[in-house]
């Protein structure tokens, strides 16, 4: 029997770019990761990072340009930079974390009893829902932290409130699909009422589709609570929120510009990487 | 059967000289690197005017040999071997070359008629795409094509050819749309036509006759055919030559005959044993083996019932006065084709619908007209088994909380007791504690099915309904799974309502059928009495579409069959 052996030179035959490029897509986000872990060690033990205190400065070294004593230079206090930061950290991260907390529990309960329940209760929290959704989400948390006063706390509350409309879409079209899997109505065969069906069944198969949405939303939730803290609808100064300290900086921003450059790239910096780690864990399910 | 198998072979003898196809040591990896590869070292011919068929279970790398002689493959695939058409090279082709192929000379008929047209283009428009891509001479004049069209859709058996030019493919049904098709692969004259399980989508009856359609259209045309199929019954009664696929290696090749009456490999001699239509009394000397019945009263007795769905013209009686009983420890089968009422009559019987007339009495009780106490109650002797063991259970549950979950919804025994009967249930289905903590994304479609078994047995139903429990699963597993339904009906008296399509598997596992059409029962009586001597036109076209039904050696009418 004659043989037909394959050409060597056959392009067919050489191994593609798919293989590294599926392995590469399937890897955590090593960059992200890594400024996430920086920030979060900022927000826990900022002393590990500066021996600086972010609010007494000494009016000699007032506006020092970046160096390797003051990394991100000095305010016109002569506080340090870097400090102010690494110190306003935890309050940034604190109060994003309470804000998508309230988004996430809130908006998660309204979206799966909407999708699970449906009928009249899915059409009133279904517009409701839409109302919501309608209004611009940071005007809303100004229209909140306004009536209920200027405080880190308001603002997180409404931050939060304005992204349940949000969480509640998502979930309430994941719960749709979900409750209409068989083994859903093979849990009542098995004599499940509907509360046992669904926390037991329906919810851990639909909140993770609100996990990747959750890590977005706290990089949306810091940039809010950044912009209220910059209108001055945070905490008040000598506070060492990012936003205020952008705030604080813009009236000498041609002059010292990295008064407003070192926070406001912090703040880049972890949203971007938020972003990206939600991609990732958005596609991994 | 000596003289049929030298018939063939000196044909194959005949056909290898001129061969149309030929795949030479064909290997094929989708990650790249060759060692891991999903096809290996495949080779086969296809002769002039010869039917190969391919045979293999989900996974074989069947569809990926198929792709690959179609060029089909993703960019990333890397490949090794040959493959000639018409004594020429094309797997080093150049895609602008081979395209002048793919179509042309090699026309391909897919798996979902449904899915395979472009929904929001006119099947006219759809045609004649093929005409104008074809270079044929007798496609040059475009006046000639609405013509050429028509008599080609009516060639391939369509009754209004004029009406389907003007159709929308979601207004035709899906053995309509895969003769259009199929109309379409012939459009062009192709010397080969590739099908990747043309019939896998459609109801029995419609399979028969596309079949029969290729049949033709082979014999008028002198084309080869290509045919992928799971079914090895079908492939040994519509080919010449048998390739079996299994783990993307040829577990065996060779003259249909030859390989379904002398299999060689293990793996071809398995698969023979557990084609259902090749093996129909596979089970009975189990069933023979069952007690005697219990009780003379029926486990379920449904009488006259009725259910319409929609309103006004959009109305649909889906059922229309069905009766039907299921004995005690015996088996009952409601068979029939997509839309004929048989799922919604599961749903009837275990109340998950409520029919619109009719009584459903499981033991003595109504079952249409219980509250919700009653339901609850009467629901413990009333379990389903469902279809799709990929989406009936819960993937977020463990197997061992799948099992349990049943008794800790009635509160049946402390947790300590529990456990040993889950235990116990997941031995009865052939698994052991090793799975207890497994999920089941880590198990096999078969160790599902067992799975949702034990699940559906653990509250000690007198009635479970099954919904085509192995449509969902590779023969050999089907055949574990019946057999595991077999040896718990014997053991444990149970009652089975079995809903299915699949008529050799209804031979093989139930004891009375009701053939049901359109909401209205055709035929009733003991599964011997149906299949033997149908008096109904319908259910007599039933039985004779079972693949493999006018092999010799496998009579369906036959009490005891050869295998």
């Amino acid at each position: 029997m004659a043989a037909i052996s394959a050409d060597p030179t056959d392009p067919t035959t050489a191994p593609t770019r798919t293989a590294t490029r599926t392995a590469r897509s399937r890897a955590v986000p090593v960059v992200p990761v890594l400024v996430l872990v920086v920030v979060g060690l900022w927000a826990v033990v900022p002393g590990l990072f500066t021996h600086q205190d972010p609010f007494v400065g000494d009016p000699a070294l007032q506006f020092l340009p970046p160096s390797v004593q003051h990394v991100f230079g000095t305010d016109q206090l002569g506080r340090d930079v870097f400090a102010r930061v690494v110190h306003g950290t935890r309050p940034a991260v604190l109060t994003a974390l309470f804000a998508v907390g309230i988004g996430f529990l809130v908006g998660s309960l309204t979206g799966l009893v909407a999708g699970f329940f449906g009928g009249v209760l899915d059409a009133v929290l279904g517009r409701f829902i839409d109302v919501v959704l309608a209004v611009p989400s940071f005007l809303l948390a100004v229209i909140v932290v306004v009536s209920l006063g200027f405080e880190t706390v308001n603002a997180a509350i409404a931050v939060g409130s304005s992204s349940i409309a949000v969480f509640a879409r998502v979930i309430r079209s994941e719960t749709l699909k979900v409750k209409n899997l068989p083994f859903v109505e093979s849990s009542y065969l098995v004599g499940g009422n509907r509360f046992q069906v669904l926390f037991q069944h329906v919810l851990p198969s639909a909140y993770r589709s609100v996990v990747a949405l959750a890590v977005l939303q706290f990089g949306v939730a810091i940039l809010n609570i950044s912009g209220l803290a910059f209108l001055g609808y945070g905490s008040p100064p000598p506070a060492a929120d990012w936003g205020l300290q952008v705030a604080d900086g813009k009236d000498f921003l041609y002059r010292y510009p990295w008064l407003v450059y070192a926070p406001g790239l912090v703040m880049v910096a972890t949203v971007v990487s938020l972003n990206k780690l939600s991609r990732s864990v958005g596609r991994g399910r | 059967m000596t003289s049929t198998v030298d018939g063939t072979s000196s044909r194959q003898v005949e056909h290898a000289t001129a061969a149309l196809l030929a795949v030479h040591d064909l290997t094929v990896s989708y990650s790249g690197d060759l060692a891991d590869a999903t096809v290996r070292e495949v080779s086969f011919e296809v002769g002039q005017g010869e039917t190969v068929a391919i045979v293999g279970e989900s996974g074989s790398g069947k569809s990926t040999v198929v792709n690959t002689v179609l060029r089909l493959l993703d960019h990333g695939a890397a490949v090794r071997g040959a493959v000639h058409f018409a004594g020429r090279e094309v797997l080093g082709l150049h895609e602008k070359e081979f395209r002048r192929l793919r179509g042309r000379q090699i026309g391909f008929v897919p798996q979902d008629p449904t899915s395979s047209l472009n929904p929001v283009r006119r099947i006219d428009r759809q045609v004649v795409e093929a005409y104008r891509a074809s270079g044929l001479p007798e496609h040059r004049d475009q006046r000639t094509w609405y013509e050429q069209a028509r008599s080609l859709l009516e060639s391939v058996g369509l009754v209004d050819p004029s009406r389907a030019l003007r159709s929308y493919p979601h207004q035709l049904s899906g053995g309509q749309l895969q003769r259009v098709l199929i109309a379409i692969a012939l459009a062009q004259r192709p010397a080969l036509l590739v099908a990747d399980e043309p019939t896998s989508a459609l109801d029995v009856t419609i399979q028969k006759t596309v079949l029969d359609l290729i049949d033709q259209v082979k014999a008028q045309s002198g084309a080869s055919v290509l045919l992928v199929t799971h079914d090895l019954a079908l492939a040994s009664e519509r080919a010449d030559k048998v390739v079996v696929l299994n783990g993307g290696e040829v577990q065996e090749h060779g003259p249909s005959h030859a390989v379904l009456h002398a299999p060689r490999s293990d793996y071809a001699r398995e698969l023979v044993g557990d084609v259902p239509s090749l093996n129909l009394d596979k089970f009975a000397a189990a069933k023979r083996r069952r007690p005697e019945r219990a009780s003379a009263d029926p486990v379920l007795v449904v009488s006259d019932v009725r259910k319409s769905f929609g309103r006004g013209e959009h109305r649909v009686d889906a059922l229309q006065g069905v009766s039907f009983l299921v004995e005690a420890g015996r088996t009952h089968a409601l068979v029939g084709e997509s839309g004929s009422g048989k799922s919604t009559l599961a749903r009837i019987a275990l109340r998950l619908e409520v029919p619109d007339q009719g009584e459903v009495l499981v033991a003595g009780q109504d079952v249409a007209r219980l509250d919700r106490a009653g339901l609850r109650v009467a629901r413990r002797d009333l379990q389903l088994l469902y279809q799709n063991p990929f989406t009936s259970l819960d993937p977020t549950y463990t197997v061992g909380r799948l099992v349990a979950e049943p008794l800790r919804r009635y509160r049946i025994g402390t947790r300590d007791e529990r456990r040993v009967r889950v235990a116990e249930l997941v031995r009865l289905v052939g698994l052991d504690d090793t799975y207890l903590p497994r999920r089941p994304a880590a198990l096999s479609g078969g160790q599902r099915q067992r799975v949702a078994i034990a699940r559906a047995l653990a509250l000690n139903p007198r009635l479970l309904v099954l919904d085509e429990p192995t449509s969902a699963l590779d023969v050999v597993v089907q055949a574990q799974i019946l057999q595991v339904l077999v040896d718990l009906q014997g053991r444990f008296g149970l009652s089975y309502l079995f809903i299915s399509h699949d008529l050799s598997v209804v031979r093989q596992l139930a004891d009375t059928v009701t053939v049901l059409r359109s909401g209205e029962v055709q035929e009733s009586g003991t599964v011997e009495q149906v299949f033997s001597r149908p008096r109904s036109e319908y259910a007599r076209r039933l039985v004779d579409s079972i693949p493999g039904a006018r092999l010799p050696g496998a009579d369906v009418t036959a009490d005891v069959a050869g295998g």
